[in-house]
């Protein structure tokens, strides 16, 4: 015990262990990524920027401007503006504001939409010099569904972070369970399953 | 008491309480959809279940009365299914509408289905798809979100004796609609979207403009009339979206009329004054503060310097704060060191408080809000309560229908109150004195006075005067019969608390001073004091300007600064808040002196016609813009809150005047708004009123002017309940209800001048003014009178009309043919 | 002193009485060995403090009161930015704390997720800790290191609720959505993987002489004292009392799985370093169980339809679920029963309390936040005064606050 001790203390054993590890470390592959040259893709559902659903039938806003994500807004950073069409007197979205400065990004609007008419966007580059770039108008918003979510991505995205759905409320077959490795069936596959980020 | 036993516990009740009223009293909620307070009950949507022991089946609350040794359980699993089952199927039919519904956030059919309801429904119905329409301005009508609770029209009915509103059709077609679904006629009182629990009717300006939960509430105290109501607004980012009466609050406790409700708009008129003007060149031109307070004290000075201070003037504003006023006053006196100050209460309030002094020995009244629910008999003389006071008038309306109390009304027009009362005496126009001292003549015959009023001072004076005016005379005079007269007379000596009504307005040309005295006479010889007088003030702070403006007297009123009576013509007038160029009387000769004037300084919340002869106009902040206090009908003050921000560069009105008077060097005092609110509550609030010595003396009914040479109708001017002045003609949602001046008109007085309903009407005057109305020909006027409210400055009304001198009813004559 | 104070500061012939002078020194709220914005003023003689006083409130931002202000279902974000750190704990805390109220309970698959997303949320926590503080104290390859294990816990995050740090993943009556396959797999690769990065920090840490020296008897504090402070969590049990609120209280599926709490023996820096680090594997164990035991099911709880959102598909059917729907959101849940709760929960800076008084409506009436971090921060001067300067450094770590969380 004791002549171990003078050995660790003589010949500083624990720290050549910690300088191999740190050594050996030097030559595995490295985990950083370059960014921005090196950019990451997020996963499905990725809480980013907003996005105002166009309706792929009339090509306009889905929103019907019940104001609910305005409602539940944590940090009351959404403002909706409606009035009455003159003509059809149907209730129309007069402006529709999110001041991103002050959103926290919780999704809660996505959720409180009744017609999944609001998304965030797998966007989260969208820093800026100007508060009034930050203040995201409808056009401005309209105009991140055409270029984030457009397509298929958009109905995936209500499919799977629409939440609650009726299967929240019931067991059923597609859901996860742990598979242990090499078990027959659906077997865990033997490769790396980490995500993507940190192979 | 009633005792009773809910929930296990032991409750008390007043008699004659319901099982749900004794609930509420001991702070147990039912759920209930169809009742309300005020109304009968109806039981109609049987969400107020309860179970009481030693019944078999479940009761409706709210029509149970409660009796003494009652059993009730209010949550049992039993009343929980009833309940559920109720609100599933009030849900089976109504539109899945709540994110475009108005009252989602507030509905109580939501709230009560979230509480009581199922999460899911077992049964799935045909959804309601009428179109969303209501012909009618101000008022909006969804009739699929309807649950047939009935509140609406019983409120409509009941409360504010209307009924224009009734459930027609049948079974799923059943619906609230007005007479056979025509156009809406109704006061636009809009009780009756405030009572209704869902979203099936709204207002119009309010349709989607917000979500409930978007707004906040701020109370304030209303600015049109004296009553002082609270009116609930609801504000998103410094703008009103709607004005509420919300249950319970307030002296009016929810009930709102028109003005209240939807008059608030005038603070975002186009017409506000939003910087100072200066006339250079003929012309306004827009200046910063510091040139045209500049401008104003240089040329005070001069003209003081030039005149003599009494030259200046000043017209005070009865809708402005008691500390605006007050700040007028003082300024006046301290910076200018004048004593020439009035106001329009001139030609309104002064009629009565001029009689309370010579009556009462007092300066005026404060009136008890609920007493006319406990008085036996109502006398309402002339006066349209139910318009200029709607909500006054409802406690008179309350008390005959609630305490079955009678309600005699006299006047030549058909008003709500005449249409409900017990008794009307349709008495020609302006012979409202002859009326009463008939009435007092029928006691003094009768011998039906109280006996104490022999010993008031005057009395042998009255007595003889009313030799004069026998039954048989007044009738005469009236067009009463004297077996009315007499029969009144009775009616009032014999009941225990007999209380007498009129209203004296600026507007209205048919009472003067002398009616108001005439009234008074009759309450002493009724063997009451002021307190059975139920004459409310004009404006809402008609009372405090009085207060503020204090003693009289000393300088020119209004009647000798405008109408050329002053020994010594005015050279400078500087008006807060008013508007003499259209709401004076007689317009002709105001506009004469006004033309006439070195300088005038109009202070205004928007560009008046008097403004536009100004020499200056000051852009001053409105209710809601600024803090203050309202001295309304009860004496009580009320302060308003400010929860807006100011229009422009406008400034509250005492802020104004302190930098004008600083600025010519005079100690104005009033660093900060509670300062100011301290001193005025120490100088003019402060005050009490002293008690009342009676006095009796004798009217003469004045002689109107003679109804001759084709001038053979009588013009009565006035108040409409939903416009009383130049902040509701500016109110484009009150002007969306009334738009415009019009001449009512009888029938065969329309026959006989070949005017036509909706046609247009030439009016001319004695003085030969001459207007265009359009006519409105009903059986509301009687014959040889019209009617035309005052407040709509292109119809030039107040061209016809003169200025009241003491115990004069000037009430016009004039020629009307078709134009 | 008095007298040295009369004596002309330097030179004065023959070199004794010598003046002295107490040093102030104001530490933060901007110094990167806070940890956020504390601020420290010491009183120092020499190298030692004398007096050292916390100043907090920095970062202040009225979570209690906004809470009070916002639905139940709305005031969930403010527990985020608690302990930003660790938010999927402090959500866990959160829900559960308003299901006690209530009166629910999420069902078994959402409790498991629950259980699983906070103990990745302790481990990602922990591992940040010894990230900094071993870079405080002058070991820079630990903190590059664990960051490399923490990416791939908020990778797993991110794959499930779409973010990263503030998480806003659970629900009351449940979470917000199932975990996906993936999700579950990778996840048990890494508890296969980590307790070998834990040997890795520990080989470059554990036994390094510096590190010893500068965390073996410092900042000592006994388990009495450390319970009378009000000590919780790994701060707490490196004094040695066995206090859990997972063992104590037992909620979500904390009560299914094994797992030990580790215990120091010294009340030093050095056993609530160890205690910690032990922590990481006990974590790393109970997620193992957890996926394993991990069983299909509801993941809101069906029964509690007046607190949680209606199926999305449902909202058009009828009218029922479109008023829940609304209701919830514009008013909160008017059922909720008038009372008042306590509910503590074990996040990785000890214990969290939630304390909601309910007056019947959908806000909380008063919404009260035991902050273990505030707790902790108040018991600084002890372990500092009366040791050196440079151990302060060691201190701030060795208690693990999170400024968020103590000024809330």
């Amino acid at each position: 015990m004791n002549t171990k001790k003078i050995v660790k203390t003589i010949f500083m054993t624990e720290i050549l262990q910690g300088m191999a590890l740190t050594l050996k470390s030097l030559f595995s592959p490295a985990v950083t990524r370059q960014y921005p040259k090196e950019k990451r893709q997020p996963f499905p559902g990725f809480r980013g920027q907003h996005a105002f659903v166009r309706d792929a039938k009339t090509g306009k806003e889905k929103c019907i401007a019940c104001g609910l994500c305005g409602a539940v807004c944590p940090s009351k950073c959404i403002y909706i503006y409606t009035k009455e069409d003159e003509e059809t007197r149907k209730k129309t979205i007069d402006r529709y504001e999110i001041e991103l400065l002050r959103c926290v990004y919780c999704a809660f609007c996505v959720e409180a939409c009744p017609v999944g008419a609001i998304a965030l966007t797998e966007n989260y580059e969208y820093s800026d010099y100007s508060r009034e770039a930050l203040y995201m108008t409808k056009e401005k918003l309209l105009d991140n569904w055409d270029r984030f979510m457009a397509g298929p991505k958009g109905d995936e995205y209500f499919e799977k972070f629409w939440t609650p759905k009726q299967q929240s409320f019931r067991a059923h077959d597609d859901q996860a369970v742990f598979r242990p490795k090499g078990s027959n069936g659906a077997a865990r596959p033997e490769a790396d399953t980490r995500p993507e980020g940190v192979k | 008491m009633i005792e009773l036993t809910i929930n296990g516990r032991k409750v008390q009740c007043p008699p004659k309480s319901t099982i749900l009223q004794a609930a509420q009293a001991n702070g147990i909620y039912i759920p209930h959809l169809c009742w309300d307070r005020r109304l009968t009950p109806y039981g109609g949507c049987r969400l107020c279940l309860v179970e009481v022991e030693g019944q078999k089946k479940l009761l409706a609350s709210c029509s149970t009365p409660a009796e003494q040794g009652m059993v009730v359980q209010t949550e049992t699993p039993k009343l929980e299914k009833a309940r559920r089952t109720v609100l599933e199927l009030l849900l089976v039919h109504h539109p899945l509408d709540c994110p475009v519904c108005d009252k989602a956030g507030e509905c109580e059919l939501q709230d009560l289905a979230f509480k009581y309801g199922p999460s899911q429904s077992r049964f799935s119905g045909e959804r309601k798809h009428e179109p969303e329409f209501l012909a009618a301005p101000l008022i909006e009508r969804n009739t699929n979100r309807c649950i047939l609770c009935g509140k609406c029209v019983r409120v409509c009915k009941e409360h504010q004796g209307v009924g224009a509103i009734n459930l027609i059709g049948r079974g799923f077609k059943t619906k609230i609609s007005p007479a056979f679904e025509e156009t809406l006629d109704c006061e636009f009182c809009g009780q009756c979207v405030d009572s209704c629990p869902v979203g099936a009717l709204g207002t119009k300006p309010y349709r989607f403009r917000s979500r409930v939960w978007f707004m906040e509430e701020q109370p304030n105290i209303c600015p049109y009339c004296s009553v002082g109501c609270t009116t609930v607004l609801s504000l998103r980012e410094g703008r009103i979206m709607r004005a509420r009466g919300k249950d319970g609050v307030g002296i009016n406790e929810g009930d709102l009329c028109p003005r209240g409700r939807f008059g608030f708009d005038f603070i975002e008129s186009e017409h506000r004054l939003t910087t100072p003007l200066l006339r250079k060149g003929g012309k306004l031109e827009p200046a910063s503060w510091q040139e045209a307070l500049e401008f104003v004290a240089a040329r005070l000075s001069e003209v003081k310097a030039k005149h003599g201070a009494e030259s200046v003037g000043a017209l005070g504003s009865e809708r402005c704060s008691v500390e605006d006023n007050y700040m007028l006053r003082k300024f006046m006196s301290l910076a200018v060191g004048s004593n020439n100050l009035d106001s329009r209460a001139r030609f309104g309030y002064h009629k009565q408080t001029g009689a309370l002094k010579k009556a009462f020995g007092i300066p005026w009244l404060a009136l008890d809000f609920n007493a006319p629910l406990a008085a036996d008999v109502l006398f309402v003389l002339e006066s349209d309560l139910t318009s200029t006071h709607p909500v006054y008038g409802l406690k008179v309306l309350a008390a005959r229908r609630d305490s079955e109390a009678t309600l005699i009304v006299a006047g030549p027009q058909e008003t709500k109150l005449a249409t409900w009362s017990s008794t009307w005496l349709r008495s020609r126009p302006a012979t409202g004195v002859a009326l009463v001292n008939g009435i007092m003549s029928a006691m003094l015959e009768g011998g039906l006075h109280n006996k104490d009023a022999e010993k008031v001072n005057g009395f042998p004076q009255l007595a003889e005067h009313l030799k004069k005016y026998s039954p048989g005379e007044a009738a005469r005079m009236t067009g009463v019969s004297a077996e009315d007269i007499r029969q009144t007379a009775a009616a009032l000596a014999a009941a225990k608390n007999p209380m007498l009504f009129a209203s004296f307005g600026s507007s209205s040309n048919t009472k003067g001073e002398g009616t108001a005295l005439a009234l008074m006479d009759l309450a002493i010889l009724l063997g009451r004091g002021p307190e059975a007088l139920g004459m409310p003030p004009e404006f809402a702070n008609t009372l405090g300007l009085q207060m503020a403006f204090g003693d009289e007297g000393k300088g020119l009123d209004a009647r000798q600064m405008l109408y050329g009576n002053g020994q010594k013509p005015i050279k400078a007038l500087y008006i807060m808040g008013e508007n003499p160029a259209v709401t004076f009387p007689g317009t002709a000769k105001v506009m004469k002196a006004l033309e006439g004037l070195d300088l005038l300084i109009v202070q205004d919340i928007m560009m008046t016609e008097t403004a536009a002869m100004a020499h200056v106009v000051l852009p001053a902040a409105s209710w809601s813009e600024k803090e203050g206090t309202f001295v309304g009908l009860t004496g009580k003050p009320q302060k308003f809150v400010k929860c807006l921000p100011e229009t422009g560069l406008s400034m509250p009105d005492w802020k104004i005047l302190r930098n004008l008077g600083t600025l010519m060097k005079a100690e104005m005092g009033a660093g900060n708004f509670a300062e100011l609110a301290e001193e005025t509550a120490e100088n003019v609030l402060s005050a009490q009123l002293p008690a009342a010595t009676p006095a009796l003396t004798a009217v003469e009914q004045a002689t109107t002017e003679t109804t001759e040479d084709g001038y053979r109708l009588l013009l009565a001017t006035g108040n409409l309940m939903q416009h009383s002045g130049s902040l509701t003609a500016i109110s484009k949602n009150l002007g969306s209800a009334v738009s415009d001046a019009y001449l009512q008109i009888n029938p065969a007085d329309a026959k006989a001048c070949g005017v036509t309903d909706e046609g247009f009407a030439k009016v001319s005057g004695k003085n030969g003014a001459v207007i265009y109305l359009k006519a409105k020909v009903t059986v509301e006027v009687p014959e040889g009178m019209v009617f035309v409210p005052t407040h709509f400055a292109h119809a030039g009304v107040n061209m016809l009309t003169s200025p009241p001198t003491n115990g004069e009813a000037p009430a016009v004559a004039v020629k009307v043919e078709a134009a | 002193m008095g007298e040295i104070e009369k004596e002309t500061p330097g030179a004065n012939g023959d070199g004794k009485n010598l003046s002295t002078q107490e040093l102030t020194l104001s530490m933060g709220p901007q110094h990167p060995a806070t940890h956020g914005v504390l601020r420290l003023v010491l009183e120092l003689d020499g190298e030692t403090v004398t007096k050292c006083t916390p100043y907090v409130g920095y970062l202040h931002r009225g979570v209690e009161k906004l809470g009070e202000n916002r639905t139940y279902l709305s005031a969930l974000p403010l527990s985020d930015r608690l302990d930003y750190i660790s938010s999927m704990a402090n959500n866990v805390g959160y829900v559960n704390a308003v299901e006690k109220l209530f009166g629910i309970e999420a069902p078994e698959r959402a409790k498991y997720i629950r259980t699983i997303m906070a103990e990745m949320t302790r481990i990602s926590s922990h591992i940040i800790w010894v990230a900094t503080h071993a870079l405080d104290i002058g070991a820079m390859t630990v903190f590059l290191y664990s960051f490399r294990e923490r990416e791939w816990l908020l990778d797993l995050f991110e794959m499930t609720c779409g973010a990263r740090l503030t998480v806003s993943y659970p629900r009351i009556g449940g979470v917000r959505n199932d975990v996906s396959q993936q999700f579950l797999d990778s996840l048990y690769e890494f508890t296969e993987e980590f307790p070998r990065r834990i040997s890795e920090y520990e080989t470059l840490i554990d036994q390094n002489r510096i590190w010893l020296k500068r965390t073996k008897g410092i900042g000592v504090i006994s388990a009495k004292e450390a319970m009378n402070w009000g000590l919780t969590g790994a701060t707490l049990r490196g004094s040695g009392v066995n206090y859990d609120v997972r063992k104590a209280f037992p909620y979500d599926a904390y009560d299914k799985v094994e797992f030990d709490v580790p215990l120091g023996t010294e009340g030093d820096v050095y056993d609530r370093y160890r205690c910690r680090m032990e922590e990481l594997r006990q974590s790393n164990r109970i997620i193992r169980q957890c996926i394993e035991q991990l069983p299909k099911g509801p993941i809101l709880a069906p029964e509690a339809s007046k607190f949680v959102l209606p199926p999305k598909e449902n909202l058009f059917k009828n009218m029922e679920p479109l008023i829940h729907h609304f209701v919830l959101l514009t008013k909160g849940p008017l059922t909720a029963p008038e009372g008042e709760i306590y509910c503590g929960s074990e996040v990785p800076k000890g214990e969290l309390g939630f304390y909601i008084v309910s007056d019947g409506t959908g806000k909380p009436y008063r919404m009260r936040v035991r902050a273990p971090s505030f707790v902790h921060a108040s018991v600084l001067p002890r372990l500092c005064e009366g040791g050196l300067v440079a151990d302060v450094i060691a201190n701030i770590g060795t208690i693990d606050i999170v400024l968020g969380e103590c000024d809330r």
